[in-house]
């Protein structure tokens, strides 16, 4: 692969602890554009799509592809990029699964969260939980948090792990619970978490009209890797990790030379919001500094990639399995039509271009780490 | 644009004639998602919905409705 331009120096690296890190600090290469033929399999390169690791060195993906209701299959063979039909997903019967937002690789199957509900495979048939019916005690409406609903992406559980973990927030109460639910047992589990409640009240905008509430897109990301499950949140620089194995909760704060710590706070000065007034505010909100969820590169690296709308810039940050942040590059400065959308493949980053020419074809580039 | 009308035309249709299909719907600037979100107030079932609009960087809406709506297949259910 013919590598465009290449090599960033660190100068910056910060940790929480202030340590230097001895994880080495990688350089990072940007391909030539690349194209895909999405109409292959009826996709269209405008939407991005929730999509599921079929191992745990993501080397090959499950990708929802709405249009034909099929998990088609996107991977790296031949150092090509190769994306084939599925079967379909029914929506009835023994295996049908009605809705959802994301989806995982499980043991025994597919596991689907769809926006209260939980649906996977146990016993030759899809089993279906709703959420609303098995915690509240109230009856309360129950909501599914933790996915990174731009990207499309929420790993909620971890390769050979019987569980999967959500947030959950109270309909009523707008109380955030961390929870586990063993697949096997069918039993929840309330994991003890500190959230950033504080700055998530001064980021959340709302519409509330009756039993109605919109908001915007405030809501801490999950994702589980092995032991350990990281929260972050759209507005700002916080990363939180939890041990599984002892319980033990770590808040980290990362400074950036290249991008502003958090989000402006949006202007709320006629409260309550009516509906237009909401959405204006919340474009505002968006278009400001966006934090994307964390995920894993490989077996030595976490990254997050940051956003500017504004000034259309993409910086990707990167951190050591002991959460040392270890690099930060601004991709923008390197290839300016690298667009926002990321899933790490195969030991690299897969970025879509914010090139857009046609519907049918995905340009993309691949962000490599050495 | 074929897919995202088709998505957009799909959604216009299902309001319209059946209850609302899915969680997550794709919409195409301000006046679209705000006509989706009434809706589904008036059309859905109790639940969360997510909306992405696909013209304003994917901008990302929460819905959440306690009680089924007036128009949806779910009441007096």
């Amino acid at each position: 692969m013919k590598v465009k331009i290449l090599i960033i120096y660190l100068s910056f690296m910060v940790s929480c602890t202030g340590e230097k890190s001895p994880v080495h600090q990688p350089n990072v290469s940007i391909s030539e554009e690349q194209v895909l033929n999405f109409g292959d399999v009826g996709l269209s390169a405008t939407v991005y799509y929730s999509s599921a690791p079929l191992d745990s060195k993501f080397s090959s993906y499950l990708l929802f592809n709405p249009f034909f209701r099929r998990l088609d299959t996107l991977k790296v063979q031949n150092n090509e990029l190769i994306l084939a039909a599925g079967i379909e997903l029914p929506f009835e019967g023994p295996f049908g699964v009605p809705e959802f937002n994301f989806f995982a690789v499980g043991n025994n199957g597919n596991i689907f969260l769809s926006g209260n509900q939980l649906y996977f495979t146990l016993n030759k048939e899809i089993q279906n939980v709703n959420l609303t019916e098995e915690i509240s005690s109230n009856g309360s409406l129950i909501s599914i948090l933790g996915g990174d609903s731009k990207n499309k992406t929420f790993h909620f559980s971890s390769a050979n792990n019987n569980s999967l973990f959500v947030i959950i927030r109270d309909f009523e109460t707008r109380a955030l619970t961390l929870i586990s639910y063993n697949l096997l047992t069918s039993s929840f589990t309330t994991i003890p978490f500190s959230f950033a409640i504080e700055q998530m009240n001064d980021h959340r905008i709302a519409h509330e009209q009756g039993p109605m509430m919109v908001e915007n897109s405030f809501f801490p990301f999950l994702s589980v890797y092995d032991s350990t499950l990281i929260i972050s949140y759209p507005f700002f620089n916080e990363i939180s990790t939890l041990s599984l194995k002892n319980r033990n909760q770590q808040d980290f704060i990362f400074e950036s030379k290249f991008f502003k710590n958090k989000k402006n706070l949006p202007i709320k000065n006629a409260e309550p919001l009516d509906l237009r007034t909401f959405l204006e505010t919340s474009s505002i909100w968006n278009s400001d500094v966006n934090f994307g969820s964390l995920l894993r590169l490989n077996e030595e690296f976490y990254f997050r990639v940051v956003e500017e709308q504004n000034s259309e810039k993409v910086y990707l940050e990167i951190f050591s399995n002991e959460f040392v942040k270890v690099g930060e590059y601004n991709l923008s400065a390197i290839e300016p039509n690298i667009g926002t959308f990321h899933l790490p493949l195969n030991g690299k980053i897969l970025f879509g271009s914010s090139k857009k020419n046609t519907e049918d074809i995905l340009n993309y580039f691949w962000v490599n780490l050495e | 644009m074929k897919k995202i009308l088709f998505v957009l035309a799909f959604g216009l249709i299902s309001f319209s004639v059946f209850p609302c299909q899915g969680t997550n719907w794709n919409s195409c600037g301000l006046e679209s998602t705000h006509d989706m979100i009434i809706d589904a107030f008036s059309n859905c079932c109790a639940g969360n919905f997510t909306i992405t609009d696909l013209c304003n960087n994917y901008q990302v809406t929460f819905v959440s409705v306690s009680q089924d709506g007036p128009n949806s297949s779910c009441i007096g259910g």
